[in-house]
This record gives structure tokens, C-alpha cells and sequence, in this order.
């Protein structure tokens, strides 16, 4: 550890950023809301810079601790910050990427109402952002990660007044819940075999533990990142989420939520490594291009910049050379392809698949003929600069990613693959993108007609495909509407009313009954009372009799 | 500093005695008479805070009050009675404001009770003499019986009777426990019969402390409530005016974990072991249980009761996992139910004052015409979700991360209660606050008062410190 570099500026700034917009935003300007929210992320980012300038030198992780936050017999978790060179990366397209969306909102918000409470929101998914980017320990890591899925709560729901948005935001929170679920399992798990939640410590003893505990493991913290991610099955939430600020939740949960799960799995790096799992990482890069067609859907060709910017993105989405997430899913194959083929194909297989539904997108929302409701329509029109500009550093930025050799410099260690074979590789992994560009033209463009008749001559299964597979129907049959039922029908009206509270009542009735009976023997009338005296007086004397006679 | 305990003892009984002389006609001087007290009690009690964390228990005030039988007042606090006094002293002021305008009938005999209330709780976790609990322990029967019975909703004779029965029965129970172990001990002193039971010359046969376990348990367990022994607690709740829900979620189901804790696992260590099995099987049955019930309710505050299971059967669980971590982070979900489900009453009873209706379907679309409403009702729906950087995630946290290692089944299976609180609690947020708001809720829901809003605002805090800075004594 080289001085402090006062890493809790990072997320503080954020944070108190939506500490006075959210509180005093109602009172303030748009100008003021505006120098709060832009402000604290710029100060951010620029902090940001100041500690990659002053760590990318380093060596050794940073770690800085700044109070005991949960302390109870064996278990200590500090409030720390941890900082490598994947973080260092992380922190920076983070806080870049999410400075520049700050900058677009402002575009794209100015006619809202509710302004100061999307920017506080904004600032909010910031702060968690940056506490799961930053944290030292998978629980504080957690912190961030729930916090994230309640900013896309918040943003989800934004219009708050509409059933389908708030519909979206709840289906969002609690499907991330149930990725979290997975995820806090994984956590108790590797307190039980670690004894403690630091990743220094985890990752340490990583190699002494056997790999069937460690795939368990890193199972659960999949289905964590599943969740957020938004894959299969917990994708469900994500379509929806539309229903937010279109271009800025989309962004937003494009660029930095996915970042989250792939985040958790390079940061879990040692227990992934040890199982099999170390190709999931390339299913969420993979899929992650799935997103983004729903959401940019229905933008007409009246938006060439915006075009021309998705277009370069979804290159890079489809990995195509020599675009930034080319190098990234490159590099994530080869891994795969070290460890287990076969989950090597799977993810050529789905690189292919990215690529053929990015450009599906491509191609229907700016070549095919326009399917923008007229509503929406009324919105098309080409952005204004505070909006333009964020989109062109975001393409650039894709662009030139790729360039910076990121890789090599994250992973210094040397891979021990001969040159030919990794070129080999990279040659497959740029083909299948190309491939599936080169499919979705030739459906969406050459032929046109053809989609058409494939969706007659394949009838039922593209009904099931283009229905997102039935999932919300299958979900709402199988698991809400059974458990509203049970909940309604036995366990609240049978079990509780009925069976428990029925014993009750009657135990009630029951003693009022006997009490009742036996109210009969005080009737204030002298000879009942003398008749039990010597009914009394019978039943001792006999008793004693039987007793004394044995 | 010991004579501090009794000093917060007798603030409220002072403020009881003082306001049987007020005038009854003058709401407002009871009214600020009882805030008073409150106030008093709770400034009091904060120092206990500083009380340094030793194991044993301290500030003991020890003299005989009953020759014979030897029944002495002696009361003192540890590490986990402080915080309930601390939770009392600080839900009391906050109950006086919540019942400031709510309550307009005799005014002053609902402050009695409530400062009786008050008497009662705080003797509850402070005392050290078996007699003089069970003597606390039924003083707080009584107010509440008379809050719900006089102050309440519709069906509140029915509910006051349940509640009073239901916690009677267990009471029995205990009490004929109690002379139990004082015709085979000679005392009721609660240190001195420990010292006898595990030291010895006392020794109990496995049948007996079985039995023994079981009468104290079952007083206890009616109060958490345990799942099938929960069936008071929709109906009290719902039936109760707000301070009395408040404080009946707040602090009354707390003794029942209280006791657990304090008598059955240091009294009866065995039986209490044999049957953790059992008790954490029904402890998660509730969680899950409480939180089906909570989907389906169309009553707000019998939402929020069924919710108190579900809560209340993660404190069960931890305390029965007989780690360190279980047991601490059940004391801090104690507290922490507390506050969030103490605040989530509040709301609903601010509700109520507007819409004079607790059932769901009667709003919609609230946060448009109330949104500070809405955003403290949010902040404390997400509290009591559970969600980190609010109070409710450590405890529920430390709870699972003792019974996972206990046994990882419970684990899994309690951890669905978190998911399923989520589902309850946003779908109810959404059908209350969000969406369109129909005319009826636009002209009655007036958004919070400044009064109303420092009441939560206190509360608001607490969650967000609580999660940050939990210190475990």
C-alpha cells in the first residue's frame, strides 16, 4: 500500500449527490439539479483519473479500510476498498461511461417531469455501481449488488403513474432477488469454507480447497449474475424494462449492470478458475448484445448519428475485428478453450448467435420499414448535441478499446499457448460474428420475404421463439398464480382461519360450554346446594372406602 | 450509574401517577404530559449505551421486596436487554405522537395505559428475579388488553379477548414453571437458580427439563408467535389503534424471543438443544408461511402482522442455530423489526387517519398526491425487505450466515422468506402508492404533516444508522 489514494471519494461523491437532489431537488433548479448531479460524477471521474494515474504503477492490490462495518464472534467485515488492476479499468469505463449518460439525460430529460428525481436515482446507481466495483469483500460487493437492482427498481419504474412501468419495475427487483438469492448462498458458502468474506483471504486459500465445493460455489454466484445480467432464466425482467427512460436505462443497464455480472465473475477470477465455469463468463459477454435490440427498437433512419453509433456498437457486441469486444470475447474464448472445449463451442456457437440477433436488430430497426407505434413517433428525431456527443465517445471508445492490448495488461501472466493455435482461434471467433451478420442481412435484407415464410413453414416453434418462449406466461402459470392460490386458498382461508384459529375458537367455545355446565351448580338455591354437600359427601366416603379396602 | 436502571423504571410509573391527577377534560396538557415522560424516560436511558460491554450482567439494583417467599426486586441489564430498553424508550415518545390527533375518546385513560405500557416493558427486560417478571410480564398484558379492547377498530372485543386468552394460556404455563423451580431451588433469584442448575446441587432429569423447557417455551413462543401458535396476531394488530400495533410488534412479540433467549437456553441447555431441530422447522414454516399469508392479504395491516411471522421466525431461527452469529444477529433483527415494522404501522395508521379505510383496494396512485408519504413508505418497505445500506440485511444476514452454519438446508430454505418479502412488500407499494390515483385518494391523501413527519423521520434515521454501524456488545 503506497498513501492513501482516498478511494471513498469515488462513491461519495455519488452519494451525496443524490443525498441533495433526492432531499432538497423538489426546491431547486434545473440549473442546480444539473451542477449536483453532473457535478458529483464528473468529480468522480476525475478522481477516478487521479488514482489510476497514480496506481496503474502498482503491483500489488491497494486496500484501504476505513471502519469496522459487521463484527460478531468469528465474523469481522470492514468497510474497505480494494484496488487492482481490474478494478482500476472497471472504476474508469464505470464512472466514464456513466458521467457520459449523466450528460445525455440531460438531453433526454429536459421535457420530464420528475427531473430531479431521475437524476438523484441516476447518481444512487452510481454510488451502488461503485461500491460493487470497489468493495474488498464479497459481502460489501453484495451491498452494492442489491443496491444496483434497486436503482433499476427506481429507473424501471420511473413513470410511475403507468401500470406496465410499474409492473416492469417490480418483475425487475424480484427477479434480481432471486439471482441475489443464489448469490447470497454462494456468500454464506464461502464463509463456512474460508471463514471470511475478504477476497485477499478467499482467493489466498482458493487453490487448498477441493473443486466440488468451489463449483458449488461458484453455481450459486452464477445464478447471482445471472439474475443481474438478465439471462436465461431470469431474463424476464429485462424486455420489460423498456418502460424506463428509454435510451438511458437501456444504456445504463447495458453498459454497466452486465458489467456487474461479468465484474463478479472476473472478480471471483481464483474460484472460477478452479471449475468449469470459467466459460460463463463468455455466455453473459455473448448475450449481453440481446439487450440492446429491444431497447434502441422502434428508432427510425431519421437518426443517421445514432445509427451510424449503434451500428459501430453492434459490431463490437458481435465481435467483430478490430472492435473492442472482439479482443474481450476473444480472450474469454481462449480461456474457455484451456479448460474445456466443449464449453468453447458453446460459446463460438453463441458469439455467432449474438451477432446474428445484434444485426437482426440492426437491420429492423434502420433498414426495415418503420413498426414505431405514433406515439413514439412523434419523438423520433435526431438528438441534440448533449446527447450526440456522449453516443459518438461511446462508439469511439468501442472502436479504440480494442486497440489498447487491456488483456495483456490485466492478466500479465503469460498464456501458455503456441501463437498459431491462439491465432487459430481468434480467426474461428471473428468468423462466427461475421457469419451471423452475414445470416441476419441475408434474411432481414436480401430476402425479406423470407422471415415471412419461415415463420409460416416453422409455424409453432418461432410462435414460441418470437413469444420470448412463453416464459412470462410459463412463470405467471407455474409459480405466481399456483402461489397466490395456495396462499388465498389453503394457507390463509384453511390453514390459518380454518384449522388453527378454528381449534382456537373452539378450545373458547369449549370451556364457555363447560363453564356454562357447571355455572348450574351455583344456583343460588339452598337445597341444590345441600343436595351436593351430600352428593359430595357420598363420592369421599366411597373414595376413601375404595382407597383403604385395597 | 446503577441507580440509572431505576431511574428509567420509575419515569414512566412517575408520569402514570402524575397523569391519574390531570384534568381530564385537557387533552392537550395529558397529551404533552405523556410526551413528556416519554421523552424523559428515553433521555434517561441513553447513557446505558455507554455502559461498558463486560459479559454479566450490570447495573443490579438487589433488595428483598417479599420476605417469604423470598421474591426480591432485583433487576439489572446485559447486551441484549440494553438494546430493548433502548428500543422501548425510543418507540415510546414516537407512539404518544402517533396517537396525538388519532386518539380523540378518553384521552387520558389511553395515555394511562400507555405509560403503564411502558412501566411494564422496560420491567420486562430488566428484571433478574423470576416473580418479579412474571409480575412485569402480566402488567403488560393488561394495557394492551384495554388498548385494543377500548380504542379499537370494529372487531376489537373479539381481538382484545383472543390476544388475552391466547397469552394467558402460556403464561400459566410459565408461571407454574416458575413455582417449579422455586419449590426445588428455594429461590426465584434468576442468577442464582442458573448458578444451581448448571453448577449444581440442582439436577433435572431429561423428562423434567423437557417439560420445564416446554412450559416456558410455549408462554414464549405464543408471544414471538410461532407458527401454529400465531393466530392472535393478525386480529390484535389489525384491531389495535396505532400505538398500540406499534408497540405490540415493536416491542411485546420481542419478549417472547427475549424470554427464549434469557431463560429457556440458559435454564434448560439441553432440552433446548434436542429440540432445536424441531423449533427451527417451525421458525422457517412461519418465515415462508407469514410471507404466502402477506401476498394475498387485501388488509394492510394484517399484511404487515403476517409479515411479524415471517420476521419473527428468522430471530427463532438464529437464536436455535446456537452460534454466535445466529444469536447476535437475531438480537439485532429484534431490534431492527422494531423499527422498520414500528415505522411501517405508523404509516398505515397516517393512512388510515386520511382514507379511514386499511384495505388495499381503497388507494392507488398515492405517491402523486402524497410523495413524502410515498418515499418514507418505500425507504421503509425496503428496510424491512431487507435490503442493504438499511437496517433490516444485517440482521437477516447474520441470522442465515449462524444457521448456515448450523445446518444449510434451514439456510436455503429461510432465504426464500427473503425473496418472497420483496414480492409482498413492492407489490403492495404498487398497488397503494403507484399507478393512476382515482379521485377518491387525490382528495383525501394530504401528504405529511410536519408532526407526522418528524415522527418518522426519527425512525427513517435509526434505519439508515442501524445499518451502517451495528455494534455487537
Amino acid at each position: 500500500m503506497t498513501g492513501a489514494l482516498h478511494l471513498w471519494l469515488i462513491p461519495a461523491l455519488p452519494l451525496a449527490g443524490f443525498l441533495i437532489n433526492g432531499l432538497a431537488g423538489r426546491r431547486l433548479s434545473k440549473g442546480a439539479i444539473n451542477a449536483v448531479a453532473l457535478g458529483s460524477v464528473t468529480l468522480a471521474f476525475l478522481w477516478a483519473l487521479r488514482v489510476f494515474a497514480a496506481a496503474h504503477g502498482f503491483t500489488e492490490p491497494h486496500v484501504e479500510s476505513y471502519f469496522t462495518w459487521i463484527e460478531s464472534g468469528p465474523l469481522s467485515v470492514a468497510f474497505s476498498f480494494y484496488l487492482d488492476r481490474l478494478t482500476l479499468v472497471i472504476l474508469l469505463v464505470v464512472t466514464g461511461v456513466g458521467m457520459i449518460i449523466h450528460f445525455y439525460s440531460v438531453g433526454y430529460m429536459a421535457h420530464e417531469g420528475g427531473y430531479y428525481r431521475f437524476f438523484a436515482f441516476l447518481n444512487l446507481f452510481m454510488f451502488f455501481m461503485l461500491l460493487l466495483v470497489l468493495a474488498s469483500s464479497f459481502l460489501l460487493m453484495f451491498v452494492g449488488w442489491e443496491g444496483v437492482g434497486l436503482c433499476s427498481y427506481l429507473l424501471i419504474g420511473f413513470w410511475f403513474r403507468r401500470q406496465s412501468a410499474t409492473d416492469a419495475g417490480n418483475k425487475a427487483f424480484i427477479v434480481n432477488r432471486i439471482g441475489d438469492f443464489g448469490f447470497s448462498l454462494g456468500m454464506f458458502l464461502i464463509f463456512l469454507t474460508f471463514g471470511s468474506f475478504d477476497f485477499e483471504t478467499v482467493f489466498a486459500k482458493a487453490t487448498a480447497v477441493e473443486p466440488a465445493t468451489l463449483t458449488i460455489i461458484a453455481l450459486l454466484l452464477f445464478v447471482g449474475a445471472t439474475g443481474k445480467s438478465a439471462q436465461m432464466p431470469l431474463y424476464v425482467w429485462l424486455p420489460d424494462a423498456m418502460e424506463g427512460p428509454t435510451p438511458v436505462s437501456a444504456l445504463i443497464h447495458a453498459a454497466t449492470m452486465v458489467t456487474a455480472g461479468v465484474y463478479m465473475v472476473a472478480r471471483a477470477g481464483p474460484i472460477f478458475t478452479r471449475s468449469p465455469l470459467l466459460a460463463a463468463g463468455s455466455v453473459i459477454h455473448a448475450l449481453s448484445g440481446q439487450q440492446d435490440m429491444r431497447r434502441m427498437g422502434g428508432l427510425a433512419k431519421r437518426i443517421p448519428v445514432t445509427a451510424a453509433t449503434f451500428v459501430i456498437g453492434a459490431l463490437a457486441i458481435a465481435g467483430v475485428p478490430p472492435f473492442a469486444g472482439f479482443f474481450s470475447k476473444d480472450e474469454i474464448l481462449l480461456h474457455a478453450y484451456q479448460r474445456a472445449p466443449v464449453l468453447y463451442a458453446v460459446g463460438t456457437l453463441t458469439a455467432f448467435l449474438t451477432a446474428f440477433y445484434v444485426f437482426r436488430a440492426v437491420f429492423l430497426t434502420f433498414y426495415g420499414a418503420s413498426r414505431v407505434n405514433a406515439e413514439a413517433e412523434h419523438h423520433v428525431h435526431e438528438s441534440p448535441a448533449v446527447m450526440l456527443v456522449p453516443l459518438v465517445i461511446l462508439a469511439a471508445l468501442s472502436v479504440v478499446g480494442g486497440w489498447v492490448s487491456l488483456s495483456q495488461w490485466l492478466f500479465p501472466v503469460k498464456t501458455e499457448m503456441g501463437q498459431g493455435l491462439e491465432l487459430t482461434l481468434m480467426g474461428i471467433s471473428a468468423a462466427a460474428g461475421l457469419a451471423g451478420i452475414a445470416l441476419a442481412y441475408w434474411i432481414y435484407i436480401a430476402r425479406p420475404q423470407l422471415s415471412q415464410k419461415m415463420a409460416e413453414a416453422a409455424g409453432a416453434l418461432y410462435r414460441l421463439v418470437s413469444n420470448k418462449y412463453y416464459v412470462d406466461e410459463i412463470y405467471g402459470a407455474v409459480v405466481v398464480r399456483p402461489a397466490l392460490a395456495v396462499s388465498t386458498h389453503f394457507l390463509w382461508k384453511v390453514m390459518d382461519a380454518g384449522v388453527i384459529d378454528g381449534a382456537v375458537n373452539q378450545v373458547g367455545r369449549q370451556s364457555a360450554g363447560v363453564g356454562d355446565w357447571l355455572r348450574r351448580m351455583q344456583s343460588g338455591n339452598l337445597r341444590s346446594y345441600a343436595g351436593w354437600v351430600v352428593l359430595g359427601a357420598v363420592a369421599v366416603v366411597a373414595a376413601l372406602g375404595a382407597f383403604f379396602s385395597r | 450509574m446503577a441507580a440509572l436502571l431505576n431511574v428509567v423504571l420509575v419515569i414512566p410509573l412517575a408520569g402514570f401517577l402524575i397523569l391519574l391527577f390531570l384534568p381530564r377534560h385537557d387533552h392537550g396538557l395529558i397529551r404533552v404530559t405523556a410526551l413528556f415522560f416519554t421523552l424523559a424516560a428515553f433521555a434517561a436511558s441513553l447513557p446505558l449505551a455507554t455502559a461498558p460491554a463486560t459479559p454479566g450482567f450490570q447495573l443490579e439494583t438487589n433488595f428483598s421486596w417479599i420476605d417469604n417467599p423470598p421474591i426480591r426486586y432485583h433487576i439489572g441489564i446485559d447486551g441484549i436487554s440494553l438494546w430493548l430498553v433502548l428500543l422501548v424508550t425510543f418507540l415510546m415518545p414516537i407512539s404518544v405522537l402517533a396517537s396525538w390527533k388519532h386518539i380523540e375518546t378518553r384521552v387520558k385513560e389511553f395515555f394511562l395505559f400507555l405509560l403503564l405500557l411502558e412501566v411494564g416493558m422496560i420491567g420486562v427486560f430488566v428484571a433478574l428475579d423470576l416473580f418479579l417478571f412474571y409480575v412485569f410480564w402480566e402488567i403488560t398484558l393488561v394495557p394492551m388488553y384495554f388498548l385494543i379492547g377500548v380504542w379499537g377498530h370494529e372487531r376489537r372485543i373479539y381481538a382484545a379477548v383472543k390476544f388475552f386468552l391466547y397469552t394467558m394460556a402460556g403464561s400459566v404455563l410459565m408461571l407454574a414453571a416458575i413455582l417449579w423451580l422455586y419449590n426445588a431451588t428455594g429461590t426465584f433469584d434468576f442468577p442464582r437458580m442458573q448458578t444451581l442448575i448448571a453448577n449444581g446441587p440442582l439436577t433435572l432429569g431429561p423428562a423434567q427439563e423437557l417439560l420445564l423447557f416446554l412450559a416456558f417455551f410455549i408462554a414464549f413462543a405464543i408471544k414471538v408467535p410461532l407458527f401454529p401458535l400465531h393466530t392472535w396476531l393478525p386480529d390484535a394488530h389489525v384491531e389495535a389503534p396505532t400505538a398500540g400495533s406499534i408497540l405490540l410488534a415493536a416491542v411485546l412479540l420481542k419478549m417472547g424471543a427475549y424470554g427464549i433467549l434469557r431463560f429457556c437456553l440458559t435454564l434448560f441447555p439441553q432440552a433446548s438443544r434436542d429440540l432445536a431441530p424441531a423449533v427451527s422447522i417451525l421458525a422457517i414454516i412461519g418465515i415462508i408461511y407469514g410471507a404466502l399469508v402477506c401476498l394475498v392479504q387485501p388488509n394492510m395491516k394484517k399484511l404487515v402482522a403476517y409479515s411479524s411471522v415471517s420476521h419473527l421466525g428468522f430471530v427463532v431461527l438464529g437464536i436455535f442455530s446456537f452460534t454466535q452469529l445466529g444469536a447476535d444477529g437475531a438480537v439485532y433483527q429484534m431490534l431492527n423489526h422494531g423499527v422498520s415494522t414500528g415505522a411501517l404501522f405508523l404509516l398505515v395508521g397516517m393512512m388510515y387517519e386520511r382514507r379511514h379505510s386499511l384495505e388495499i383496494s381503497a388507494y392507488g396512485g398515492v405517491a402523486t398526491p402524497a410523495p413524502v408519504l410515498a418515499t418514507v413508505f418505500l425507504i421503509t418497505s425496503l428496510a424491512s425487505a431487507g435490503l442493504p445500506m438499511l437496517n433490516g440485511f444485517v440482521g437477516e444476514f447474520l441470522v442465515l450466515q449462524g444457521t448456515a452454519e448450523a445446518d444449510f438446508r434451514y439456510t436455503v430454505l429461510a432465504a426464500t422468506g427473503v425473496i418472497l418479502a420483496a414480492w409482498y412488500l413492492l407489490w403492495l407499494y404498487q398497488r397503494v402508492f403507484l399507478n393512476e390515483t382515482p379521485q377518491e385518494v387525490a382528495t383525501h391523501m394530504s401528504d405529511l404533516s410536519g408532526r407526522e413527519l418528524a415522527t418518522i423521520a426519527a425512525l427513517v434515521v435509526m434505519m439508515v444508522w442501524m445499518a451502517c454501524c451495528p455494534k455487537f456488545c
